[in-house]
């Protein structure tokens, strides 16, 4: 069953008649329940837009988004959010980031310490509970963010290039880590990122944007056994996967160049 | 001497040497002691130079007092109860002025920042009043609340909340919207948003705008005590200009300078107790 439903979306900011920036154009979309989904596309493309749309951020200028069949209308704890910035709260302790969901359900204390146990130990942060985030490297306040969304428990994640400030060692193990966090946790997650890698490593599959307006270009399936180790990216199939995408890529990234406007 | 630690024989791992610590180096932390010292030395220049000016005779004694004529001054105005009188009242009147211009521009100011409405409405009166110098506007307090204690702290009053009210709508306008949307998609409703994100994500900012604007009310307190005060730190120096008596002037200027770094240093403190999350280095 489909657990996200996008039908036509399209998302013009401004005033369509006049000099208005159309940022999606007809994006169509079914994610299955429990899918890994990662869109990919180059800078600008709409990426943000979409999941801000999908998160309930913002209303899309046409079409339709649907979560389980309910019409999206408004933010709510059933879709987490992991940002493309940092955005704990910084007065609060990595327990009391990781708890602000559930307090605001008005769980209980007793129930509430499980859960932070939970998320802290699946994220590696134990022994950081009562850290401020000042207090934390970029990896950790981003582990943080993941651990904030899942302890409340949402029917989708929705992640916006959440390791794009992070080093590339870093970076490759809070990928492993998601992955791990993912396939206990059982959740569907809408990921987004313009690192082709990192991509094909997470995704069931891969949605490829064009470049603005953004259209959903192609959806490349990704056959790649679980769990993946890094080992998987020099697979011959991984490399497969990776020249179809590069080359979609690619000729976006052309054509954006092509019909930008002449300078000055 | 170095061939002292070479006969020493044992291969010691060479500790990566630190480099000398650069006292001109921008954004560069200084050992304390050097920090110490060169405040140290302002402080004695300021004091040396004030002696030699006036025991040297290079200065007339009713321009400058000699610091011991002005601590002769303080002591005999501390044991006859005047001195303390003066602080009291001024600081009654400071922070009383300040006490209400707080209540009132902190939840302003933050409204101010983050909802545009509220904005609409208050800012073509802040953005006029800002400019006005409160002077200007002291015949009408007299005209209007009279020249009793309210009209002084009326005077503090408008000397601070205004630029309050301007600052702390910044420090809301600056809260990132990513935080307030993060709140959103963990479940808070939009008034959960405002009350458990918005206000302690302003805090610091608040502290720090309290903290400059304490010290523009001292710089109003003398216009404050102008007109028609009976007591007070303003009125001290004020009367002491009629009768050319300096000592009294430099006491009270000391008096205020020293309240106000005390006050600033008290917000300072309480600001890192209360946001030991936002703690200044
Ligand atoms: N609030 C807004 N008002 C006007 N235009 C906007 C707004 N938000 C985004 N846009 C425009 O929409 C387009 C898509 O922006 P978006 O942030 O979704 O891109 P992205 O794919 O996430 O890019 P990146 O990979 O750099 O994060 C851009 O051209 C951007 O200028
Ligand atoms: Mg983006």
């Amino acid at each position: 069953m489909a657990k996200l439903l996008a039908e036509s979306v399209s998302m013009v900011f401004g005033d369509p008649d006049a000099g208005g920036i159309t940022a999606l154009e007809r994006i169509s979309m079914t994610v299955p329940d429990g899918e890994f989904r990662v869109i990919v596309g180059p800078s600008g493309c709409g990426k943000s837009t979409f999941l801000r749309l999908v998160a309930g951020l913002d209303w899309p200028s046409a079409g339709r988004l649907a979560l389980d069949g309910a019409d999206i209308d408004g933010p709510s704890r059933e879709r987490g959010m992991v940002f493309q910035s940092y955005t704990l709260f910084p007065w609060l302790t990595v327990r009391g980031n990781i708890e602000f969901g559930p307090k605001l359900k008005g769980t209980p204390a007793a129930e509430r310490r499980g859960i932070v146990e939970r998320y802290v130990h699946l994220t590696g942060l134990r022994g950081f509970e009562e850290a401020y985030p000042r207090q934390l490297s970029g990896g950790m306040m981003q582990r943080v963010a993941i651990a904030r969304a899942l302890a409340n428990d949402p029917e989708i994640l929705l992640m916006d290039e959440p390791f794009g400030a992070l080093d590339s060692q870093t970076r490759a193990l809070m990928q492993e880590l998601l992955l791990e966090v993912w396939g206990e946790a059982g959740k569907t997650v809408l990921f987004i990122t313009h690192d082709i890698d990192e991509a094909i490593f997470l995704g069931d599959r891969v949605s490829v944007m064009s470049a603005r307006p953004g259209r959903i270009k192609e959806e490349i399936e990704v056959n790649l056994p679980r769990p993946r180790s890094p080992d998987v990216l020099t697979a011959p199939e991984f490399i497969d996967i990776k020249r179809r995408i590069t080359a979609l890529i690619r000729e976006e990234a052309r054509r954006a160049i092509e019909t930008a406007p002449p300078a000055g | 001497m170095s061939s002292v630690s070479n006969a020493a024989g044992a291969p010691e791992a060479a500790a990566t040497r630190r480099p000398r610590t650069d006292l001109l180096a921008p954004k560069q932390e200084i050992p304390r002691p050097a920090y110490l010292t060169a405040s140290a030395i302002t402080a004695t220049t300021v004091i040396g130079l004030w002696c030699l000016l006036s025991y040297g005779d290079l200065v007339r004694s009713d321009f400058l007092p000699a610091p011991d004529v002005v601590a002769a001054t303080g002591a005999r105005m501390i044991a006859d109860g005047s001195l303390l009188g003066h602080m009291a009242t001024s600081v009654g009147v400071i922070f009383s002025g300040f006490f209400l211009a707080s209540i009132l521009a902190i939840p302003l100011g933050i409204m101010m920042g983050s909802f545009r409405l509220v904005e609409a409405v208050v800012e073509p009166i802040t953005n006029f009043m800002r400019y006005l110098p409160v002077t200007a506007l002291i015949p009408l307090l007299i005209l209007w609340i009279g020249i009793g204690i309210e009209q002084k702290i009326a005077v503090i009053f408008l000397g601070t909340f205004f630029q309050q009210i301007i600052l702390i709508s910044d420090v809301s306008r600056r809260v990132p919207k990513d935080l307030i949307d993060s709140a959103y998609t963990l479940g808070a409703t939009r008034k959960q948003a405002v009350l458990r994100v918005l206000l302690p994500a302003t805090y610091p900012g608040v502290m720090d705008t309290l903290r400059v604007t304490m010290g523009w009310a001292w710089t109003y307190l003398v216009v404050a005590e102008l007109v028609a005060a009976q007591s007070g730190l303003g009125y001290m120096i004020l009367q002491a200009m009629r009768g050319l008596f300096t000592d009294v002037i430099f006491l009270g200027i000391l008096t205020i300078g020293l309240l106000g770094l005390a006050s600033d240093q008290a917000l300072k403190a309480l600001r890192n107790r209360l946001l030991p999350w936002a703690r200044e280095r």
